[in-house]
């Protein structure tokens, strides 16, 4: 069960700085295929 | 400053499966009391999660889920220095070293709120893999 929060906490966007997205890195492991003949 | 997490940082801690490795925010400055967002990321194709994040001073990290990068569900506050975990969020004080923040929760879209005790220098690195 959820917790009820401990302190009220404004999570105001107009008030944030947005942060500008950076560069994203991907990896994509191909599995090993084994040809059958 | 060399406050960023090189690839070679980010290939190291990811071994097997397809991943994706997002800088969400790098080397933003936020003033003292300030807060700090990040756009959402899609997250629908991953199932393990974590935040690395690097400050400079003192700040509180909370990350925040939604269906619809839209609408974002309030997260729920942990008190700091405990491992008082919710399934809705985790938070942590961080100060000028790298911590990392496990997402315990599926979602579509993932962002990062971090509010700066400090004035602080925030850079924050998705972790995503299948």
């Amino acid at each position: 069960m959820a917790k009820k929060l401990k302190k009220k906490f404004v999570f105001d966007e107009s008030k944030a700085i947005l942060a500008e997205k950076g560069k994203t890195v991907y990896s994509n492991i191909k599995p090993k295929v084994r040809k059958v003949r | 400053m060399g406050m960023n997490i090189s690839t070679g940082d980010l290939i190291q801690q990811q071994h097997r499966g397809n991943w994706k490795a997002v800088t969400l925010a790098d080397e933003v400055a936020v003033g003292a009391g300030g807060d700090m967002y990040t756009v959402g990321e899609d997250v629908s194709l991953y199932t393990h999660m974590s935040f690395e994040v690097i400050t400079t001073a003192a700040c509180v990290v909370y990350y925040q889920t939604s269906s619809d990068n839209i609408n974002w569900h309030e997260p729920l506050i942990v008190p700091s220095g405990t491992d008082d975990v919710t399934d809705v969020v985790e938070s942590a004080d961080v100060d000028t070293e790298k911590r990392n923040i496990k997402v315990t929760r599926r979602c579509r879209y993932i962002r990062a709120w971090v509010h700066a005790t400090g004035a602080s220098t925030v850079t924050v690195v998705l972790f995503a893999q299948m």
